[in-house]
């Protein structure tokens, strides 16, 4: 076989695994979760809905309000800290960044356990400073800790859009003479309404489909997600849990069909580089938005000092005093998960870059013909709810040919493919970038479609692999949405024994894994930086 | 004088971005200022918009001290190279931005917006969104939009740069006779020093933050003062520390006798290489009459040379 021959054979051979780990591993799951739901015994059953709609649907309404407000609650958040930052300037941004990459970096439930902690019926603030015994438990504290939760992803993602704007749009509205309150009200804002629709879309889908925050805080106010995770977990009922699911992916899906449209305008937009420019900060909503920010950030650094303290003190007699035994009593919890916690993350971060430049290589420069369907498949499960992949994972893997309940494969796949909407818009990101002169360059000299990707692709996307490899390390690191429903006693991870410490009443053992959980991914980021300084210096 | 700028500095860590620079302009005059890239041009621009705070230097505009007003206070407004036009907001929204912050009725406002979309020849296009627009109209409604707030004093940076040749030439007219008939004073940058001496009263020459002169284009070109002018202000031969423009060698029977070793053909002109009697290469340029030398040819010119002051 000649080398042209030999190279294209290997490349479809990629392609082909591509394709087909998409479908079997998102896709197919996917589907198994509405046959769940609307088929029984190989025939089209709406029992399970019309059960939920007679008994279940008010957790309909509670799921759209949470939804709702947490939605308003971090955009409003979001946009302060966004304008803020980028009126500031880069040593804000350094400041404000280290404490939104706390959020970013721990496990989802975090903040709730620091809110029981510090603000629940014996919290440490409420009760131990204030004297006051109240139940925190509910709506406004599930609302008030997801908001902490997406407020930095919304903040980056507000804060790109604003710095893709050409800055001489804001030099000319102050030069026609509007103040800064003017320029944010009536130039930011409006330009960036779409990037705010985008992370508010995100931000709703993240809060229907958390099922974690309510379990722990909810008290006896629950959820769509909470309810699903029950049924699963507790009651072992797959039909109805695959039922909840069904609802909750309406409008997860529809956000998704709106965020891809979005998203796509936004990757055709291309503004200047952000240059240095006086921009002015002063004005009443400019101080508006300051206090919001600064206060924003003294919350989130409570919360976490919160998981601090209590990872280091026990009470006695209502006193706490210092202590490293919430560790000691956390080493069997850290004994065997540590490892495989590692284990999987590396490999399901690893593993999960690679794809997702391969799709980008496949869909931007060799422009195959699948790949449009495999890349909106590959995105999906950035929208849709962690517990409908979970249990899509059961349903597709409980029997031949298939069959992979209970091990640890089964586990790192859905880790991977969960976390894969990350890697592949970043892998779609990096090959777009490439110039297209680059590529033709490599076949006029005789390359093929593999040397395209060994000596362009690949070396272009070095730095950008690395950090997402950090990014995915820490989502898998941190996950629980999905994984809670695939794993067998034997194949813990870090995240499912922190939460199970939380569920028992163990909060301090709790925060002490936590801050064990935060080390890690925080040296990992940390590290994956450092080393890409270096390199470059 | 209407515009006076008294010894403006910039620093961006040691580097200066604009050193000592001192100029003054007359109400309704057109000063361009040119320079390479890097030369300071627009850093002037931001200074003098109120972007940028000065480390030293005096900004006087209308017998009013400007130095420290920031841009929303300043009756000053710029035209961005960008244009920086609002894309969420339509060509009439766009010019009337502006006019928001000002105390006028509606009804005035409407009337101001109307004649001077007349007057940029947007009529029609009101209700476009800029991403709607050539380049060109881009560049009206930008024009348009600083022009309604009659500012004291219009700043251009680069205005014609991302336009194609021909569209340039025109609105460069248009931006002249616009800036004739408001009588309005006006600075402008550009690195093009065609587009310098064609639009302006006064023209400035920077390099690299520093100011090198200050005339009219006429002097500017024929009397070359400094180093830097030689060598950025037009094309000349240079002997013995003298110089000589390549279109003041002329035709002519009594002059010397030279031998064409070149010929560059370039539409309109021919720019021939000759050598002189010393084996010396010198450049001449003639329009193209039709009638085209050919290498080899020996040609009598007579060539001034002239010393730099």
């Amino acid at each position: 076989m000649d080398r042209i021959k030999r190279d294209n054979f290997l490349e479809n051979i990629i392609y082909f695994m591509v394709v087909l780990s998409v479908t079997l591993f998102i896709l197919y799951p996917f589907l198994a979760v509405f046959r769940e739901a609307f088929f029984k015994d190989g025939s089209f059953n709406f029992e399970g809905f019309s059960v939920f709609f007679a008994r279940d649907s008010k957790l309909i309404k509670n799921s759209l309000m949470t939804g709702v407000y947490t939605v308003v609650l971090t955009s409003i958040l979001s946009i302060s800290i966004a304008v803020y930052v980028y009126f500031k300037g880069k040593k804000v941004e350094k400041i404000v960044f280290a404490f939104l990459m706390l959020t970013m970096i721990s496990p989802p439930f975090v903040t709730s356990l620091s809110y029981i902690e510090m603000f629940g019926k014996r919290g440490f603030i409420t009760h131990d400073i204030f004297g006051l015994t109240l139940n925190t438990y509910g709506m406004v504290g599930i609302i008030l800790m997801q908001s902490i939760g997406s407020v930095s992803l919304n903040t980056i993602l507000i804060l790109s859009g604003l710095r893709r704007i050409d800055p001489n749009i804001i030099l000319s509205a102050k030069d026609l003479g509007a103040s800064t309150g003017e320029i944010i009200w009536s130039i930011l804002i409006p330009i960036l309404k779409k990037t705010i629709a985008v992370s508010a879309v995100l931000t709703f889908v993240r809060s229907l489909s958390d099922f974690s925050t309510p379990a722990i805080i909810g008290g006896s106010f629950s959820t769509l997600a909470t309810e699903a995770y029950l049924n699963m977990i507790a009651y072992g009922n797959l039909n109805y849990a695959s039922v909840i699911n069904v609802v909750l992916f309406v409008p997860a899906f529809i956000a998704y069909l709106f965020y891809r449209k979005s998203i796509k305008e936004e990757l055709d937009s291309t503004g200047e580089a952000h240059m240095e420019v006086e921009l002015g900060d002063k004005g009443i909503l400019f101080n508006i938005i300051t206090f919001i920010s600064i206060f924003t950030l003294f919350w989130i650094g409570i919360q976490y000092g919160g998981i601090l303290f209590s990872a280091f003190s026990r009470k006695q007699a209502g006193v706490p005093y210092f202590t490293v035994s919430n560790f000691i009593e956390a080493k069997p919890y850290l004994s065997q998960t540590l490892i495989r916690s590692l284990i999987y993350s590396f490999f399901s971060a690893g593993v999960g870059s690679v794809i997702g430049l391969l799709i980008g290589h496949f869909l931007v420069i060799r422009k195959k013909k699948l790949m449009g369907a495999v890349d909106f498949v590959s995105m999906m499960p950035y929208i849709i709810p962690g517990s409908f992949f979970g249990i899509g994972y059961i349903l597709a893997f409980r029997s031949e040919p298939i069959h992979l309940t209970g091990t640890a494969a089964i586990v790192v796949l859905n880790m991977l493919f969960r976390q894969l909407p990350f890697s592949s818009k970043l892998g779609v990101e990096i090959t777009s970038a490439i110039p297209k002169s680059e590529t033709s360059a490599i076949r006029d000299l005789g390359g093929t479609g593999f040397n395209i990707f060994l000596d362009s692709v690949f070396p272009n996307a070095k730095d950008n692999l690395a950090m997402a490899f950090a990014n995915s390390f820490s989502q898998s690191m941190t996950t629980i949405g999905s994984i809670i429903f695939l794993v067998y006693p034997s194949q813990k991870v870090l995240t499912l024994v922190m939460f199970d410490a939380i569920q028992s009443g163990k909060y301090n053992v709790g925060s002490a894994l936590a801050i064990v959980i935060i080390l890690i991914t925080a040296s990992m980021n940390l590290l994956v930086r450092f080393l890409l300084k270096r390199r470059r210096v | 004088m209407f515009l006076e700028v008294s010894n403006i500095t910039k620093k961006y860590g040691d580097r200066f971005a604009i050193k000592d620079i001192s100029f003054s302009l007359e109400k309704g005059k057109l000063l361009s200022v040119l320079g390479a890239s890097g030369s300071g041009k627009t850093t002037i621009l931001r200074a003098i918009g109120g972007f940028i705070n000065l480390n030293l230097g005096k900004i006087i505009l209308d017998g009013e001290d400007i130095t420290n007003l920031p841009a929303e206070k300043r009756q000053v407004a710029t035209v961005f190279q960008s244009y920086a036009l609002f894309p969420h907001m339509s060509v009439k929204d766009n010019i009337g931005y502006g006019l928001k912050f000002r105390n006028f009725s509606k009804l005035e406002k409407n009337e101001m917006i109307k004649e001077m979309i007349d007057t940029v020849g947007l009529s029609g296009q009101e209700h476009k969104r800029p991403h709607e627009l050539s380049g060109g109209e881009r560049q009206r409604v930008a024009l348009a939009r600083s022009l309604v707030i009659k500012p004291k004093l219009l700043l251009l940076d680069e205005p014609l740069s991302n336009l194609d040749k021909n569209l340039r030439e025109v609105l460069r007219e248009e931006i002249s006779s616009i800036q004739k008939q408001f009588e309005i004073t006006a600075i402008f940058v550009t690195h093009d020093q065609e587009e310098a001496f064609s639009i302006s009263d006064t023209v400035m020459l920077l390099n690299q933050g520093e100011l090198i002169r200050v005339d009219s284009p006429v002097e500017m070109y024929n009397n070359l003062e400094d180093n830097y002018s030689k060598d950025f202000i037009g094309n000349l031969n240079e002997k013995d520390g003298l110089y000589s423009r390549f279109e003041s060698i002329i035709d002519d029977a009594e002059g010397e006798e030279v031998e064409v070793v070149d010929v560059k053909f370039l539409g309109e002109r021919i720019i021939y290489t000759l050598k002189d009697k010393d084996n010396d290469l010198i450049n001449m340029v003639e329009l193209n009459n039709g009638f085209i030398r050919k290498v080899g040819e020996k040609i009598k010119v007579k060539i001034e040379w002239k010393e730099a002051k």
